[in-house]
This record gives C-alpha cells, sequence and structure tokens, in this order.
C-alpha cells in the first residue's frame, strides 16, 4: 500500500501500513453493527475524492489515479466519552505498477544489474483500511486516547522535525496521514501548560516508540518541550529526540520553530540536529505567505547522494534526502470561491527547485476542484531536476 | 420665559448625557454578557450571487473575553472549532479531520472569518475597545423611527482595523441597533445592523446581525438558531483541550 497521497516522487515513499482486504471488512462492518445497536446517536460524514495524476520524465510518461471513499463516524455514549473512526477505500487505475529508479537518472543504479533493479518496484494495489478508530475519554483530571488516531506533532507546515509518528508529504503537506495505533495521555497542569505522553506499542518495550512533551503558553509564543524514544532504520537503530517546539509573533509576523537534537545508539557521543525556522503573515489584502526553512543533518551532502540514499529517503527513514532546504507558499483567495496558491520547494545543497502553482475552487459549498502542477528545474541528477513536469487534478465532494 | 426653560432643560440634558466611556460600557455589556451559548446560523451573500450558509455551535465566557466556536455544517467544515482568547488577541484553528491545531500570528485577526464579512477581531473585540479607542457621545439622533445615542469610538491605536466606529443605541437601554465600521483611510466599511431585539432570559439579544460589506457589495446575517446565557463552563473549557472534544 502506498501514502495517500501521490505526488510524484513523493509516491515512492511507501507505507508500509496495510490491512488484510477481508479482515479490514469484517472489523469495519463489526463496527458498524456494534456502534448502530449501542449508540442511537452516531454523526456519519466523509467524502468522496478522485485524483489524477501525470508525470513526465525525460523517458516516460506516466498517468495514474485514483477513487477514494473515506467514511467517518462519531458518537458519545457519554458525556466523557467519544468513539471515532473511519474507514477507507482506494482503487487505483492507470499506471500502478513502477519503479523507483524510474525517478531517478540513470547514473544512480547503471552499475546495479537488471535483476537486482527488479527489487525496487513496487505497485498501488487497492486498498480497504480502518485509517482510525479509537476512542477518547475525558476527565477533569486528564484525557486519554486509545486506539488508531491521529498524532499531530510538531508547528511546522511543511516538515516536522519533532514528529517520529507521521509521514508527511512535502508536496501535499496538510493532507490526511494514515493514524497511529497508540496510547495518549494529556494532563493539563493548572493553567500553565500540558502535559502529553504517548506509547506506540511494539512487540517490546524496546522496540515501542515513547513520545513526551510539556507544552505552555508564554504571552510571545507556545512553547514546548519533547522527548521522544523510537527505532529507525527497521528497527536496528533506536533514536532519542530531544526537541523544542516555538508557535508564536513577532511584530505580528507567526513564527513556528522546531529544533531536535537526535542521539542514535550507534553513535551515542556525537549528536545530529534537525530544526526548521519558519514565519508566517498575512496582509491586508488576505493574500498569506509563508516560509520555512529545514536544516536535516540525516540528510545526505549533495555530492555524496547514492541510490541508497534515496532508497532511505523513500522508505521514510528521513525526513529530506539532503540536509537543506526551504520552503515557500503564498496563497491568495481571488474570489469567494476561488483559491490561488503557490508552493515551491529549493533544495540548497544541489540546488534544484519545484515549483507548484495550484488552483482550488469550490464549485459547491461541499465540492472542491483542485488543479495543480508540478514545474521542476534542476539537473537531471538533482532531487527535483530528473522529472520534466507532472500535473493533478483533484475532485473531492463532502458529505 | 421660553429662552429661560430651554436653556434650563439644555442644562439639564447636558448635565446629565452619559459620557462615551458609560455609553461604551452599556455597549459592551449588551454585547458580551457574563457567558452564553448557542448554535448560529451564518448566511454569507458573495460577490458572485451566490449564498454560503454555515452553522456553528458558540461558546462565550468571562463577558467575551474567551470563545469557542464549532463548526457544525457544512460537511467541508464540520467539527473544525476555533479558540479566541483575550478579545481575539490569541487565536487557534482546529482541523477535525486531520486533529492539528494551529496558533494564528495576531495579523490573521484581521482576516475575514471563513470567508465573511465579519474578521476575527469583530467577532470577540468586547472589552479590547477600552483600550484601543476614544469614545464620544455625538448626541441624539434618529434611525428607523427610533431616538438614537450616538457613540463615536477613535481609534487611538496604530494597528486597529477601523479609524472610527459610529453606534446607533437605542435610547432607552443603549443597545446598538447600527454599527459603522470606517476603515483606515476614514471610508466608511462595513454597516452591522442588529435586528429582532428579544429577551432570553432577561438579557435583550439581537436574534439577527447582518453586516454589510459596502466595498465589497456582499453581506453576511448571523442569526441565533438558540441561546443560553449564564451557563457554567468548566474551569479550564476555553483551552485547546477543549477544541479537540
Amino acid at each position: 500500500m502506498k501514502n495517500d497521497n501521490m505526488t510524484i516522487p513523493q509516491i515512492l515513499r511507501i507505507n508500509k501500513c496495510s490491512f488484510n482486504l477481508l479482515d479490514s471488512l469484517k472489523i469495519f462492518f463489526s463496527i458498524l453493527l456494534i456502534s448502530s445497536t449501542l449508540f442511537a446517536d452516531i454523526v456519519w460524514y466523509g467524502y468522496y475524492e478522485f485524483e489524477g495524476d501525470y508525470g513526465k520524465t525525460p523517458d516516460k510518461g506516466f498517468y495514474f489515479d485514483y477513487n477514494k471513499f473515506r467514511l467517518d463516524f462519531d458518537t458519545n455514549p457519554t458525556e466523557n466519552v467519544h468513539i471515532g473512526g473511519n474507514v477507507v477505500y482506494k482503487r487505483y487505475g492507470g499506471k500502478t505498477k513502477m519503479n523507483i529508479t524510474d525517478f531517478m537518472d540513470e547514473s544512480y543504479y547503471s552499475m546495479i544489474a537488471a535483476p537486482t533493479l527488479d527489487m525496487f518496484s513496487f505497485e498501488f494495489q487497492d486498498t480497504l483500511m480502518i485509517d482510525n478508530l479509537y476512542m477518547d475519554f475525558h476527565h477533569k483530571y486528564f484525557e486519554m486516547v486509545l486506539g488508531r488516531q491521529q498524532i499531530p506533532t510538531g508547528v511546522g507546515y511543511a516538515w516536522n522535525p519533532t514528529d517520529i509518528f507521521n509521514k508527511k508529504d512535502i508536496m501535499d503537506p496538510t493532507y490526511d496521514v494514515t493514524g497511529v495505533d497508540a496510547i495518549q495521555l494529556n494532563i493539563p497542569i493548572a493553567s500553565i501548560g500540558t502535559l502529553q505522553a504517548i506509547y506506540q506499542p511494539d512487540e517490546t518495550i524496546d522496540r515501542s516508540t515513547q513520545y513526551f512533551q510539556m507544552k505552555t503558553w508564554l504571552p510571545f509564543a507556545d512553547v514546548s518541550l519533547v522527548y521522544g524514544k523510537t527505532m529507525v532504520n527497521n528497527f536496528t537503530i533506536s533514536k532519542d529526540l530531544y526537541g523544542l517546539n516555538i508557535e508564536g509573533d513577532i511584530l505580528g509576523i507567526g513564527v513556528r520553530s522546531e529544533f531536535t537534537a537526535n542521539r542514535m545508539n550507534y553513535d551515542s557521543d556525537d549528536l545530529q540536529y534537525e530544526y526548521i525556522v519558519g514565519a508566517d503573515y498575512t496582509f491586508e489584502n488576505s493574500l498569506y505567505i509563508l516560509g520555512e526553512y529545514l536544516h536535516n543533518d540525516f540528510g545526505v551532502e549533495d555530492d555524496e547522494t547514492s541510490l541508497l540514499d534515496y532508497l532511505v529517503y523513500f522508505d521514510w527513514q528521513q525526513k529530506s534526502l539532503n540536509q537543506n532546504y526551504l520552503f515557500f507558499m503564498g496563497m491568495f483567495p481571488v474570489t469567494d470561491l476561488l483559491d490561488a496558491t503557490v508552493m515551491s520547494i529549493a533544495n540548497l545543497d544541489d540546488k534544484s527547485v519545484v515549483i507548484n502553482p495550484m488552483l482550488v475552487y469550490r464549485i459547491y459549498e461541499n465540492v472542491e476542484l483542485t488543479f495543480m502542477g508540478n514545474i521542476f528545474v534542476g539537473d537531471v541528477k538533482d532531487e527535483y531536476g530528473f522529472q520534466d513536469f507532472g500535473a493533478r487534478v483533484r475532485l473531492r465532494a463532502y458529505f | 420665559m421660553k429662552k429661560l426653560i430651554i436653556l434650563i432643560l439644555s442644562i439639564i440634558s447636558f448635565t446629565f448625557a452619559q459620557t462615551g466611556e458609560e455609553l461604551l460600557n452599556d455597549v459592551i455589556n449588551h454585547m458580551n454578557p457574563q457567558s452564553s451559548k448557542g448554535i448560529m446560523k451564518q448566511t454569507i451573500n458573495t460577490t458572485s450571487g451566490d449564498k454560503r450558509v454555515l452553522t456553528y455551535e458558540s461558546s462565550s465566557g468571562d463577558k467575551g473575553k474567551n470563545n469557542i466556536m464549532r463548526y457544525l455544517s457544512p460537511a467541508r467544515v464540520r467539527g473544525n472549532a476555533m479558540l479566541m482568547k483575550n478579545f481575539s488577541d490569541d487565536i487557534w484553528m482546529y482541523n477535525n479531520r486531520t486533529k492539528r491545531v494551529r496558533k494564528l500570528a495576531s495579523h490573521a485577526k484581521k482576516q475575514k472569518f471563513e470567508g465573511s464579512d465579519f474578521t476575527y477581531e469583530d467577532m470577540g473585540s468586547g472589552d479590547a475597545w477600552k483600550e484601543d479607542y476614544k469614545s464620544t457621545n455625538l448626541g441624539v439622533q434618529k434611525f428607523e423611527g427610533l431616538e438614537c445615542n450616538i457613540l463615536e469610538l477613535s481609534s487611538i491605536k496604530k494597528d486597529n482595523s477601523y479609524s472610527k466606529i459610529v453606534s446607533f443605541l437605542r435610547i432607552d437601554d443603549n443597545f446598538p441597533l447600527k454599527m459603522e465600521y470606517y476603515n483606515e483611510k476614514g471610508v466608511l466599511e462595513k454597516i452591522l445592523f442588529l435586528r429582532d431585539i428579544e429577551k432570553i432570559q432577561g438579557i435583550p439579544t439581537a436574534m439577527i446581525m447582518e453586516m454589510v460589506n459596502q466595498q465589497d457589495n456582499t453581506s453576511t446575517i448571523m442569526e441565533y438558531e438558540s441561546i443560553e446565557y449564564n451557563v457554567t463552563f468548566d474551569k479550564n473549557f476555553f483551552s485547546e483541550r477543549s477544541l479537540k472534544k
């Protein structure tokens, strides 16, 4: 199964979490039956989405699409308990079989034998999955969320160095992310802040992910300290993350920054740093601009980029291919129903850029039509230089 | 003798006329009761002639200082919520689909609230007017056949959204019937009409508020579908935690 959003080359970053189709059906309809029987007051909602993507590389053109149906439910069996969840069905069309090497210059893999390259192929498969299913228990002194849930951490728009749970697509940063199986505890500490503890269980405690956040609200900013412990590189390396989030306001300009220092067990003396510095502003005429700079010690230096680095990146083991990036977004409501947006990501190491102009038109109150283009600028060996261009159309109807 | 009586009446009238500050206090008290909870329907008449209808649940506490609004419809925004604290100085937005809470920078409070003719600031300025504007009683004028006190608020801060706000206040209780908002250039930008005033739990309430944008030729009508006053909220109700409920 691949990630929900499918921008080339981000589609290659394969989401490994999947459910068996039949099991998912059984579970979902069991939930439907139990919910309908036990709780009279269930709210159902969701959306239907069609997306078509076209990508052009120097020697190939790709078209693929999907139809997605997301059904959410919410119910409150008692005043302090909330149960929610959603099921997602996706059906793919067009070119569903691809190879990672389709999206990079031949010089990266020319020395590798063809049978080995076949290992890098992948296929989009029709999916039915329970994306979220959780119970939220509110008490005067705490809140506990159990089950498969959304865990949005960090304050950045494009990147979240303090996030150790989610796989976010930089080409479409606000798109739904897959739920996380976890136990979340939030404890308000008087009116000065909140303590958050999240435990994502795995086979052993050592392999499980732990995350703690202490958040407070200062006059100029919301500030949080973070500690996280997780396994990376297919559970072979443990990582301790020490982080800081700042989300505030300086002279009317929004400031959003995340800093992390990471200690890997193979290198316990040295810390690796990953951070973003970002700002946003809304002008009187409603033009909204946002910029973020990312530095990632885990990324590879430009002149050392190899096939392995691409594989590691596409496998979501690190948040960027290289070390230094700049993200820019400008958004302007042209009319009440039409928003024009330009997003741009610059790889400052290899000097390649992708520019994504986008139009979002609300045909009706609950129906949105999105057009997006991808214009790539750079050398064929660069991250954003190999592909010629891309285009996307997305139609989403909420109900 | 007649002139003397008029002079005496004028002196009495002048002596007992309410000051601008007193009028403003009355307006703030009317517009910001101690606490309330209600469901509102918002109809936006767009430039293209289309109508957009949104409904949301609104909770307000501490005399309008803190507010939470949660969308009930349309489906596109259902469950999204907004927390405004300290008279809209601090705003947090909650996206129900991604469960993400995002703090807006202060410049955003001048932006349109979900594309309507109300800004975030319009939705929760309240007591802040006392510090941001100088208030003056401009005397009495008629509006729709009713005698009204005229209150003028003149901006005394550089970054205020409006240079001047002129309010027409029903003379018997200073409940506002009309408020004119002038932009930084002194041009009339918007007019708020407060209609269908009913007493709910003894508190006069405009069941319909219409904001007419003179520059864009758009308007937004907000109607109470239900309203309840003197609601007791938990101590930490107006917090990020409640946004996610």
